[in-house]
Parts: C-alpha cells; structure tokens; sequence
C-alpha cells in the first residue's frame, strides 16, 4: 500500500509517468493541492529556465581543445593501442613458431620410419603446379628421393644456423666489450673530473686565505699611515723635518685577482 | 575524428554549461570542460555506435566533476552542504507569495539563482541539470550517475526543497515581498491563502 507522501512526490517531479504498478491516479487532488502543484511546476521550469541561461563554452577553449585533438590524432597511438598491436605481434610469432615446430616435428616422424620407396612416394605423390625457378627446384627436390639426402640437406642447415649463432654471439660478446670499455672510460674521465674539481677546490681556499692576509696587510699598513702622520705633524709642530715614505699596500694587489707572492714594504726612514 | 569533434560540436554549450554549473569553483570550468573532453577523446572506442552519445558524454563530465570538486574540497574549507538542513520546502507566506507570480519572483532574483544552486550537494546540482535542463529520463540520469533511480528521485526531491528554501530564505533577507497577514483557513495550506503580494 502506499502511502500518500509517495502519491505527493510522484505528483510533484515533473510529470513524469510513475512505474508501473503505480496506482497515485487514484487519489485526486484537491483544488488547493492542483494550485499549488502548478505554481511549484512554473517555478521548477523557471528555475530550470535560469539555470538553462548563459555558460556558453568559450570560443577560444573550443579552439584550443580542436587543436589538442587533432595534434593527439596525428601523434602516437595510445598505450593500449600500442599494447594491442604489441599483442597481435606476439601472436603472429607464436602462430609462425607453431607451424616450423610442426612441420619439424613431421620431418622428425617420418624420418626414422621411411623407406625410399614411402619417401619417393611422398616426394612424388603430389606435384606442386608451379613453373621455372620453383618449378626446377621442387624438381631438384624430387630428384633427391632418399631420406639420407634429406639428413644430410638438414644437418648442412643446421650447422648453417650453428654458426650464424655463434657469428651473432661473436658480435654480442663485441659489443659487451665495447660497452664495458666506454663504462671504463667513462669511470676514468669521472675520476680525473673529480681530482680536477679537489684541485680546483684547494686553490680556491689557498686564494681566500691569501686575500684575508692581503685584507689585514691593508688595515695594518693603514694603521702605519695613521701612526706616520700623526709623527707629522708632532715633528712640524717641533719643527723638525720628518720624512718616511710608504709604499701603498693597494698598488701589490694585482688586477686580475691573482695573488702574487708580496714582499715586505720597505720602509724608508730619515730622521735629522 | 571528425564524428567525435562534430558531436563534441554540436552539444558542446550544453557540457560546458553542466561542467560550469557542477564544479564547486567555476574558475576551474574550463580545466575540467578540457580534461573530459581529452578523456572522452583517448577513450572514443569504449562509445558503442548507435547509443546515445550526449548520455555517454554526461557520464564522463560527471565523474570528471565529481573528481573536481573532490579535490575542492581538500584544498578549500567549503564543504558538502549540509544534508540534514535540505528540508521540503518551506510552507511559510513567504513562499506563498513566491508561488503567486514565480517568474517575477525569479526575475528579481537574478544570479541569486545560481548561488542558492551552488548550496546543493553535487549530486543534487547534476540529478536537477539532467532533469529538468537537459531533459533526460529518471533511468537515464541513473544510468549516468551509476546510481538507482529511487535515489535519483530522492535528489531530485531534496535538491528541489532545498533551492526553494534557499530562494525563499533570500526573500526574507531582502524583504522583496510585503507581508499582508490574512487569517488562514483551518487545515488550509498557505498556497491557497493569499498571504503576500510581490513589491516590485
């Protein structure tokens, strides 16, 4: 039985037909109750109507996102994409594997049971239709009616193989040489790097430790000059002649910011 | 490509405008408008030719945007409104005299709409948009929420009440209607008592 809570929600979303079985047509609906319906359904659509207005995708993201598109169609196929071609590869592979392993297998069978005359009627029993070069060799093939032959034919393949395999391991064995020969000269070059950036980094503090003795050399002999010119002027003040010169501590630092061994200055002093 | 960038085309106001009303920071519209419609792109095989292309669309802007506003909400204080106050509509004069003249009523509102839209929970916002907008059916807005239709139903109803307390709650705010108390009728609801008139 429902309820008429239930008979006021199916009444009142959007008129849409209840499920069936449904039976809220049975209850009318008051005159109040139609009223009210209505003005909520011209709300609802006029709510919707609003909501409707405005939000128009902006032209230039619209362009960006057909550019993206078309770039990414052009571009490299999707992970899945490339694992499902890398699947179908695999497949192929398997597929063409599975057909030498058994045509080998048959050869395996039939060899050690043929007679020459079961392997002449093998050989001879269906003719290919073929013509010129095939046709010469199956004819070549046909000729070659003995299963020694065969063997023999098989086994100067297999050591064909045999030493295509050993060439291809002769040229990774190469390869895993040169590889290891480039990580050793890579590892040389890194250690003579790393001995260059030490001396480097060396140098560089003997140069800071230079600069601070230049640095306290400067404000000593700017002490001096204070000291010199104080005796000045008690000299003059005495009237004595007093006469020493300075050398500029400035003019031993050298421009380019190398430091060059400085001797002492010499201090020149003449006193009457 | 040409037959998703034309379908893309054709409906594209109307995803942009389900994104835009949806994301909980509008700013970010166009960022999650762009990221389904890359998505939708990479992923055009999984669509089945002959189905409806603007339901599959909606499906894949809805779980973008609820994406979106998931991460909103860990960057941002604002979060899921609360459930508990999505009463029914309130029967109160105030409504009343909204049901009297609703389009003037909505006129006077203006983008009130859309902030009292912006209070629903997401799922309320998107069940509305698909209903009543984009005019799906009560199975195919399930279909692309992934929910029951009983629960689209219980969203549309919620949804519904609450953005009319909303707008009623703003009416009060702003005093747009001058109440004229009559005496009501006993067992009578407030929408047949004419209780209020629009001052506009």
């Amino acid at each position: 039985m429902k309820s008429s809570s239930d008979d006021w929600v199916w009444t009142r979303i959007g008129g849409e037909s209840p499920p069936p079985g449904d039976d809220h047509a049975a209850v009318p609906l008051s005159s109040e109750q139609s009223q009210r319906l209505e003005a909520e359904t011209r709300l609802d659509k006029g709510l919707a109507d609003a909501l409707a207005s405005g939000g128009k995708c902006p032209e230039a993201l619209w362009e960006h996102l057909r550019t993206q598109l078309t770039v990414r169609e052009h571009a490299a196929p999707s992970f899945m994409q490339r694992l499902a071609r890398r699947r179908m590869t695999v497949a192929a592979l398997a597929a063409s594997l599975l057909v030498v392993a058994s045509s080998g297998l048959t050869a395996v069978v039939l060899r050690p049971s043929s007679t020459p005359e079961m392997g002449k009627m093998l050989w001879q029993s269906a003719p290919p239709p073929a013509n010129g070069a095939v046709k010469a060799r199956v004819a070549s093939k046909m000729e070659r009616a003995s299963p020694a032959e065969d063997a023999a034919e098989f086994e100067r393949l297999a050591a064909e193989a045999q030493s295509a395999a050993k060439a291809a391991q002769d040229d990774r064995d190469r390869a895993i040489a040169e590889r290891d020969q480039a990580f050793a000269e890579r590892d040389s070059a890194h250690a003579q790097l790393q001995e260059v950036t030490k001396e480097l980094g060396l140098a560089r503090s003997e140069s800071e430790m230079l600069r601070a003795t230049l640095a306290s050399a400067s404000a000593e002999s700017d002490s001096i000059r204070r000291e010199v010119n104080g005796l000045r002027q008690v000299a003059s003040g005495l009237g004595v002649d007093f006469d020493i010169w300075l050398p500029s501590i400035k003019a031993l630092e050298p421009a380019d910011g190398a430091l060059l061994s400085m001797a002492p200055p010499e201090e020149t002093r003449s006193m009457p | 490509m040409d037959g998703f960038v034309a379908a893309i085309e054709q409906h594209r106001d109307l995803f942009y405008r389900f994104v835009l009303r949806n994301v909980w920071d509008p700013s970010h519209a166009d960022d999650v408008f762009a990221s389904a419609v890359l998505s939708a792109f990479e992923n055009r095989h999984q669509f089945v030719p002959g189905t409806n292309f603007r339901a599959w669309m909606f499906r894949v802007l809805a779980n973008k945007c609820f994406v979106a506003n998931r991460e909103t909400m860990r960057e941002s204080t604002s979060a899921e409104p609360d459930l508990a106050s999505a009463l029914p509509a309130p029967d109160s004069p105030h409504y009343a005299a909204i049901l009297e003249d609703p389009a003037a009523f909505l006129e006077h509102c203006g983008d009130e709409v859309f902030r009292a839209f912006r209070s629903l929970s997401t799922a309320q916002r998107m069940c509305i948009l698909l209903k009543d907008v984009d005019h799906f059916s009560y199975q195919e807005i399930a279909e692309i929420l992934a929910i029951p239709v009983a629960t689209v139903i219980t969203h549309l109803g919620r949804g519904r009440a609450r953005l009319r307390a909303e707008l009623v709650e703003y009416a009060q705010s702003v005093g747009i209607f001058r109440l004229v108390p009559r005496p009501v009728a006993k067992g009578c609801a407030s929408a047949g008592s004419r209780t209020g008139r629009v001052t506009r």
